[in-house]
């Protein structure tokens, strides 16, 4: 039984809120996020500044508007990137045989083994930081579950009788592969495509914080919370807008992945 | 500002020293009234019922505690407390007698004669005689010990030790720099006889200090030596050197009580702390001079005219507002104020005169270029910020690069691979050490500039001793920094440290280390 | 069952092998002079040299991973560049405050999500499932290491009920734990939002099979069946959440000792990642990465053993 529930809506209208924030900080005028103006520095929220400003009297509510776009560039990207990797190696476990099917599972059973901040943490460093990096970097961790994923809906929808009728009617296995199978894993990727956004918006920030992420001036929500650091004794204020966008963001993408899981793969709930 | 930059901060300027003759008077705003109570010692952890014990918080872990083997300035600032040198010095920067008492140069300048003071003993109980001196600078000079600063003091020829309180340092020719340079941490005497492999894990020196233990990342623990030379030193028995790389956990800590002294505050901390109650503020001008070095060799850069833009469209107080929070003097040579060789130079901020001196270099509309900043420091970083608004204004477009400290060392600074970056360089006691890295004959002249004169001027003033004549040297010197701008010469920073009420007796050396043996607690 | 575990212990194997070799490769393409980053800013260029001979650095990439490797075979995994200590025993001082925040953070986060995650299933679209629920997806979505910058903020500056950071070490054991308070509550929260919605579907999917069904025809009172039987069936799916969690609260570890300045492995890895000391590197990945897997490992044999009762029971 799908149906439209809580999760959705309110996932759906947070992410909504978090995409609508990265377009109204692209309409700001150039360089609003980076304009510096130190006699103003760490004032509190007010008028004005309604969430105050850091050290260089930049405004705190611009930055996390921009801050928007960085995060749902990486965590865009990076879903893309697990995407595009997860699914063909998810793919060839599954219709490659048993000998492919070890090999490519306990490979990623091993990555998906090994924790993905440390992974990520490997990866931007030999890649060297930045926004672009970052996104690969965490791309490349999302890759096994989207992986697994693929693999284990091919293997339920294969015994099938329409696929079998497909492949009884002549199609070679790629049609049947990309008519028949993969369709049918959809919704479940859809599903896991969101929660994945969400995953990667907290491994940006986790980057960003420690100063490997995002590079300044760009702004990010992580790379705030570094700078938040250095004030909290005056200006506490600085570390609670960041870490509430980015909550608010984690928590949209994934509700918006449960309430599509109700919707697209009722079965799988409980 | 945050724990990537746990990293030991090997000094910029590879060392640790300040200035030449610096008066790094303890200029403590607040660090008179002695009447208040201690309110958080209560608090402290890791304190045994009834020993006083000095927590003091320290940014990273030491690289060893043998001074031969590394110019890191979190390992000389513990082991000036464990080691003596010959000669020492003052809060102005006055050389005194250390383990030497008195000394006297030839009048050929070229025989350097030391009479060692009696009844000194290595931590070992061993008693100090000319053969630790001698075997000490013997290790130091021997390319197989490695020891990165061996070339200030390769002048030494031979050492004789004609009885057991008699050095004679044997010299190739005149250097101005030495008896400085014998002040050093990086001179300290080792005992000989003992197996210098130990030294890096259990030094062994005659100063007020041992080390007791040391946890990496956790703590370095020093005790007082109980054959200390100078009667009635060191004040405290322990000290509990706690490894805290966090900025903002080191003032959340002091705030506990958990930490009673916190040497080497940056900019950003001392305004957090600024007006707190319950906490002193010590803070002395430092000789740490702050630059955005430039790539001469590199077009558009190799253009005088626009570095000379670059400097002119720099307004230095920003930089000393928004990076520093004001604890930095602005400056525009490489000396800093203090030393007595300084000689101020104009710091103009000019950016109508910046655009026609780009425009006349060819760039009437700027350009485009990068700008690398070494992560590790957060000031750095704040102040390639400030700078790239600030040149946005004259439309050169800098790129902001943040990279790794060793990223930056391999990179840019010895392989000269960048356009620009901001970098703070460490004067020590003689103004050649600072001035001398705009030589091209100097192994990380990594600027790439190159000019004769400036050259001849600093090989002339490194052989003069008569130091009316020396200053007049390095004033020329300094105006041919000022005027060529091989780097834009940014600001000198304030030492600060801060304590709890109940500290006494901390006092800015004009060397970047921590003198623990004076302070007191009640 | 011994075959299970012998290809289970092979792939393990196999991955320690493809990590090690990836790290030594990792930090082969990073810009970085570790001589000159140990002798500092103003080394003699011949000393720099000198040092960098000495590290080994001068030999080809594969010989130095192959001599690693065979040391690390035979326990000797190299010593540090910017401590000079053997990196085992570097490792063994790092891992007990790691361990321990893990322990603590692992206990909350079963603490919490037991009874919420069992209330929400018992009474299931009551009160408290939807509030566990709800808290759970919110305690899911903060960054840890915002809630440890928010309650050292709050717990350690505004009131000194803990010390915000620089652990004690372990000689003063009381004030070591009551440092590691705050980020086991950091590390631990998110872990117990993923533990009780898990628990909660897991014990509700129990409930509704049929050995929980025949024993309530049978007269068994509610409150026993969910003792005895759900609370049994319930309890393997959160195992082998929990072989993974051990990764998550590793890794979970680097920032989280970032943010308290605790002298953890997770610190050691940036600090090794930034000073570009491989050895030190190499030894973190390698403990990591063997815990992890003996984790999964561990949960797996117990799945296994655990397993054909439930099936068959179900």
């Amino acid at each position: 039984m799908s149906r439209v529930t809580a999760p959705l809506l309110i996932g759906g209208a947070l992410a909504a809120a978090v995409v609508a924030a990265a377009v109204a900080g692209t309409a700001l005028p150039p360089g609003a996020a980076l304009a510096m103006h130190i006699p103003h520095r760490l004032l509190p929220p007010g008028p004005g500044h309604p969430f105050g400003t850091d050290q260089f009297g930049r405004d705190q509510l611009t930055r996390i508007l921009v801050g928007a776009q960085a995060s749902l560039e990486v965590a865009l990207v990076a879903t893309a990137v697990g995407l595009l990797a997860g699914v063909p190696l998810g793919a060839a476990a599954a219709m490659g045989g048993r000998r492919w099917d070890e090999v490519l599972m306990r490979l990623t059973d091993g990555m998906y083994a090994f924790p993905a901040l440390l992974l990520a943490l490997m990866v931007v460093t030999a890649l060297g930081p930045g926004l672009a990096h970052t996104a690969l970097a965490i791309g490349i961790v999302s890759a096994p579950p989207f992986a697994r994923l693929t693999r284990a809906r091919l293997l339920e929808l294969r015994p099938l009788e329409y696929v079998e009728a497909a492949r009884a009617s002549g199609l070679g296995p790629w049609q049947v592969l990309l008519r028949h199978l993969l369709p049918g894993a959809y919704g479940a990727l859809a599903v896991q495509a969101s929660a994945n956004m969400g995953g990667a918006i907290l491994v940006e920030a986790a980057l960003s914080y420690l100063g490997l992420g995002v590079q300044p001036p760009q702004p990010s929500w992580g790379g705030m919370l570094n700078d938040a650091q250095g004030f909290f004794l005056t200006s506490p204020w600085l570390a609670l807008f960041p870490g509430l966008a980015i909550t608010v963001a984690v928590l949209g993408f994934n509700l918006l992945g449960d309430g599509l899981s109700d919707l697209l793969e009722p079965r799988t709930r409980g | 500002m945050l724990a990537v930059a746990a990293l030991t901060l090997t000094a910029c300027g590879g060392s640790a020293a300040t200035a030449p003759g610096s008066t790094a008077a303890s200029a403590s705003a607040s660090a008179t009234s002695p009447a208040s109570s201690t309110a958080a010692s209560a608090t402290s952890t890791g304190t045994a019922a009834g020993a006083r014990v000095l927590n003091v918080a320290i940014a990273g872990d030491p690289i060893g505690f043998d001074p031969y083997l590394t110019a890191a300035a979190n390992t000389v600032a513990i082991t000036w407390n464990i080691y003596d040198q010959l000669v020492t010095v003052d809060a102005q920067g006055n050389l005194k007698p250390d383990l030497a008492t008195s000394w006297s140069l030839s009048p050929d300048g070229r025989t350097l004669t030391f009479h060692l003071r009696s009844g000194v003993r290595f931590q070992d109980g061993h008693t100090l005689t000319s053969a630790d001196v001698k075997a000490s600078f013997q290790r130091m000079l021997n390319p197989a010990t490695k020891d990165p600063d061996a070339s200030d003091y390769k002048v030494i020829t031979a050492i004789d030790t004609p009885n057991a309180s008699t050095v004679v340092m044997h010299l190739a020719s005149y250097d101005a720099a030495l008896l400085s340079d014998l002040a050093l941490p990086f001179a300290a005497i080792e005992p000989a006889g003992v197996n210098p492999s130990t030294l890096k894990s259990k030094p062994d020196g005659t100063g007020p200090y041992e080390l007791a233990s040391y946890t990496p990342g956790q703590d370095v623990v020093l005790k007082a030596n109980p054959y200390y030379w100078q009667p009635g030193l060191p004040h405290i028995p322990t000290v509990d050197l706690k490894i805290v790389p966090d900025p903002s956990t080191q003032i959340a800590d002091l705030l506990a009580g958990s930490i009673d002294l916190l040497p080497g505050l940056s900019g950003e901390q001392a305004s957090q702390l600024k007006g707190q109650s319950g906490v002193k503020i010590s803070q002395a001008p430092s000789g740490n001079i702050q630059i955005m070095a430039i790539n001469n060799a590199r077009k558009p850069f190799n253009d005088v005219r626009v570095r000379q833009a670059l400097s002119l469209a720099i307004n230095r107080q920003a930089v000393v507002q928004g990076a520093w929070f004001g604890y930095a003097t602005p400056v525009g040579t490489f000396l800093p104020p203090n030393s007595p060789y300084y000689v101020a130079q104009p710091t103009p901020y000019d950016p109508a005169q910046a655009r026609k001196l780009l425009a006349e270099a060819g760039y009437p509309n700027g350009f485009a270029s990068t700008i690398d900043l070494p992560s590790l420091y957060p000031v750095h970083v704040q102040t390639g910020q400030i700078i790239a608004a600030e040149l946005a204004k004259i439309g050169v477009q800098l790129k902001l690069n943040e990279v790794e400290w060793a990223t930056w060392l391999s990179q840019d600074y010895a392989k000269r691979d960048y356009n620009l970056t901001v970098i703070s360089h460490t004067g020590r006691l003689d103004p050649d050490t600072l001035l001398v890295r705009f030589t091209s004959t100097y192994p990380y002249d990594y600027e790439n500039y190159s000019n004769p004169t400036y050259n001849r001027l600093i090989a002339e003033g490194r052989a003069t001793a008569d130091v009316a004549k020396r200053k007049q040297i390095y004033a020329q010197a300094q105006k041919i920094l000022a005027t060529d701008v091989p780097a834009v010469f940014l600001d000198v920073s304030d030492n600060v440290a801060a304590m709890l009420p109940s500290v006494s007796g901390w006092q800015w050396l004009p060397l970047a280390v921590d003198q623990l043996a004076q302070v007191q607690m009640r | 069952m011994a075959r299970f575990a012998a290809v289970r212990a092979g792939s393990a194997a196999l991955t320690l092998l493809v990590m090690t070799a990836v790290t030594f490769v990792v930090l082969q393409v990073l810009p970085g002079n570790p001589a000159l980053l140990i002798l500092g800013m103003g080394a003699d260029p011949s000393a720099v040299a000198r040092v960098n001979a000495a590290l080994g650095l001068n030999q080809p990439l594969p010989v130095r991973y192959g001599l690693w490797l065979w040391g690390a075979l035979h326990g000797n995994l190299g010593t540090s560049l910017q401590f000079g200590q053997p990196v085992t025993a570097l490792l063994l001082q790092r891992l007990p405050l790691t361990m321990a925040l893990a322990v603590l953070a692992a206990s909350l986060a079963l603490l919490i999500a037991l009874p919420l995650g069992l209330l929400a299933a018992v009474r299931r679209g009551g009160l408290i499932d939807v509030l566990s629920v709800a808290l759970a997806q919110i305690a899911a979505a903060i960054p840890a290491f915002w809630l440890g910058i928010i309650v050292l903020l709050a717990f350690a500056v505004r009131r000194h009920w803990f010390p915000a950071g620089s652990f004690p070490g372990w000689s003063h054991p009381l004030a070591a734990v009551a440092a590691l308070v705050l980020p086991a509550v950091a590390l631990g929260a998110g872990r117990a939002a993923v533990l009780t919605r898990l628990l909660r579907q897991s014990v509700s999917e129990a409930m509704r099979q049929d050995f929980v069904r025949t024993a309530r025809s049978k007269g068994v009172s509610p409150r026993r069946i969910l003792w005895r039987h759900a609370l049994r069936a319930a309890a393997i799916a959160p195992l082998t959440v929990f072989g993974l969690q051990v990764g998550e609260l590793l890794a979970g570890s680097i920032v989280i000792e970032s943010v308290f300045s605790l002298p953890g492995l997770g610190r050691l890895v940036l600090y090794a990642i930034s000073t570009r000391d491989l050895p030190t590197l190499e030894g973190c990945v390698l403990l990591i990465a063997t815990l992890v897997m003996l984790a999964n490992f561990a949960v797996d044999l117990l799945y296994a053993v655990l397993d054909p009762r439930i099936r068959s029971a179900g």
